[in-house]
């Protein structure tokens, strides 16, 4: 009897398991669709995102890549993704402290640059946003962004024939939903992958540091590196830099998510990949210049509560180690990245 | 031993199930399956809510309402006479008063006697992270932080004269899933003596359930509305209210086959 039933057993989950892989392939993949290969650069860490639940397919690409371009997207159409991540600047607002939104009102945080995503495992300066399909989310429906609602941008999507098309490419069936939307821009970003600038080529002995690119990225990881943790340029934390509070948007960072009030003034550690191509600098865009940013940390941090205990000193730096840091956040800049043809806004 | 097969068993055919759950929903018991249609009936104290309403909470303020959604997951049965565990398939439902089509919803069950329903009211703190979602968790719903992401587990909004909001507005967004802020609630009811649901293949049987508005305003922690007319981020009152919504169900009924 005991045998009968677990015989029984086995047959059953091997058939409950066969049926739930049917089902998950019918689930994701539409048929005719050509999956693409995310390559991990040489020294990256395995990705955070979790490809199993989306995987990237040419289709789904040019779909996310299309949204990401499209200005249906925005309330008034003048506001796709794009218009506050630029390519040129490695998907961030180039020369902006604020980008410009819906009626002419600003952002209140500078656009980060858009790559290396798939490492990432929240977003925003706060970190409120705990998967990167969500996050288009946000900028959205933020009226002072693209101020739409979810629903209105699924009907849009829905009564456009080529959108129809598109989605069924991707996904295998035509009925538009927005789990749909997000999983195909997520597929877009989460291939925008910079792992090609000088430093990187240097790194696979490809290239060769000048002097004072060398003598600086000496001075960056002994000064630096503890928050810009390499290959990613940063550890991902959230801290405390010392900076004064925005005196009207008084930008309390990280603890508006987490309610903790040692996050005060926290913000999330951002990659240094494309620095030259992002200012301006900080969560507010305060800084302009590499200068401003370097005489920040080597005089400038404010010992509010909180302040993050790697810079209770300050960052001691000769006027020759600063001349060497910024020859060698220069090596970071990834010209083939911004440059990509396969992330540009499409024909 | 038996016990835990049973289990196992039970649950390889739910995954089964699970799986073609979208076409089966509406249509009740599947071949060699008995079900189960849960029934939501919103209450204010013993009235049917009625939005546009004036009610009276336990403190002696008015409320009248125009949104109340919620979330019920993770739904599990116990069979009568064991301590088995019966789980029901993969169900994430959003019960909203402005749409009656959503206050009943089947689960198919194997053909048992049961003693108890338990379910979540929220969704669970993997949902919560496991990126976009669609069906009743569409963030199209409405019921989705994008600023701070998360689901929001119930939602109430209406107004009341002792609100000093801009149009005597209340409103009650209550989620947060994060340890400290968890205002998912586990759901235990039995049902009523002697009134087992006696599941039969290809047959649904009934479970009604009341869901008492006005217990938000009540029980463990008592919330006065001139005191807080808005709750909408997670925290301390929005847990203090999860406490006091923990308690709005209660089983009217069941309605064997």
């Amino acid at each position: 009897m005991k045998r009968i039933v677990i015989i029984s057993f086995i047959v059953f989950i091997a058939t409950a398991a066969l049926l739930l892989e049917a089902c998950r392939k019918n689930d994701s993949l539409a048929p005719g669709a050509s999956v693409l290969k995310f390559e991990i650069p040489p020294g990256f860490p395995d990705p955070t995102y979790k490809f199993d639940n989306n995987t990237p397919t040419q289709q789904g690409f040019e779909l996310g890549r299309k949204l990401f371009y499209d200005g249906k997207l925005s309330m008034d159409g003048n506001f796709p993704c794009a218009s506050c991540h630029q390519q040129f600047a490695a998907f961030s607002t180039y020369d902006h402290d604020f980008s410009h939104g819906y009626k002419d009102q600003f952002s209140t945080r500078n656009a980060p640059g858009l790559f290396n995503l798939a490492w990432q495992k929240e977003f925003m300066w706060d970190g409120g946003i705990n998967n990167l399909e969500v996050q288009a989310l946000a900028p959205l429906t933020a009226h002072n962004e693209m101020a739409e609602d979810i629903g209105d941008v699924i009907n849009k999507l829905k009564a456009d024939n080529n959108y129809r098309a598109l989605f069924k490419a991707a996904f295998g069936e035509d009925n538009i939903n927005s789990q749909k939307m997000l999983k195909a821009l997520a597929q877009f970003m989460v291939m925008l992958v910079s792992a090609d600038s000088k430093y990187d080529r240097v790194k696979r002995g490809a290239a060769h540091f000048s002097a004072d690119e060398e003598n600086g990225y000496a001075v960056f990881r002994a000064k630096c590196a503890g928050c810009h943790t390499e290959p990613l340029f940063t550890d991902f934390s959230y801290r405390n830099t010392g900076l004064t509070l925005h005196p009207t948007l008084k930008d309390a960072g990280r603890m508006k998510i987490t309610n903790h009030a040692e996050d005060s003034m926290k913000f999330k550690v951002p990659s240094l990949r494309n620095v030259a191509l992002s200012f301006p600098y900080m969560h507010d865009g305060r800084f302009y210049s590499f200068d401003q940013v370097l005489r920040h940390y080597s005089s400038g941090i404010v010992k509010n509560p909180g302040l993050d205990p790697l810079l209770t000193n300050m960052i001691a730096l000769s006027p020759a180690d600063k001349t060497n840091i910024k020859a060698f956040l220069k090596t970071l800049t990834d010209s083939a990245f911004v440059k990509d043809k396969r992330f540009a806004q499409p024909q | 031993m038996k016990t835990i097969l049973k289990l196992v068993f039970y649950g390889a055919f739910f995954f089964i199930f699970s799986c073609s759950k979208d076409k089966s929903e509406e249509t009740g018991a599947q071949n060699g399956v008995a079900a189960v249609r849960l029934n939501f009936a919103n209450m204010a104290g013993s009235d049917a809510l009625l939005f546009g309403n004036v009610y009276q909470t336990s403190l002696g303020e008015d409320i009248s309402l125009h949104t109340f959604k919620y979330y019920i997951s993770n739904i599990s049965f116990k069979e009568a006479g064991t301590t088995n565990e019966i789980i029901a398939p993969e169900t994430y439902h959003l019960v909203d008063h402005s749409d009656p089509t959503t206050y009943s919803f089947i689960l198919n069950l194997p053909a048992v006697q049961l003693s108890q329903i338990r379910f979540l009211l929220g969704v669970d703190s993997t949902k919560n992270v496991s990126g976009a979602q669609s069906g009743d968790l569409d963030p199209a719903k409405e019921m989705f932080w994008t600023w701070n992401s998360g689901y929001i587990m119930a939602k109430l909004e209406g107004s009341s004269s002792f609100s000093s909001e801009v149009e005597n507005a209340v409103t009650y967004h209550i989620g947060g899933f994060r340890t400290g802020e968890n205002v998912t609630r586990q759901i235990v009811l039995d049902f009523p003596a002697g009134e087992h649901l006696a599941l039969v293949d290809h047959k649904t049987a009934d479970v009604f359930i009341r869901a008492d508005a006005l217990k938000w305003f009540s029980g463990v922690n008592a919330l006065r509305i001139e005191e807080h007319p808005t709750c909408t981020t997670p925290g301390s009152l929005a847990t203090s209210i999860a406490g006091n919504y923990a308690n709005m169900f209660s089983i009217s009924g069941v309605n064997n086959p």
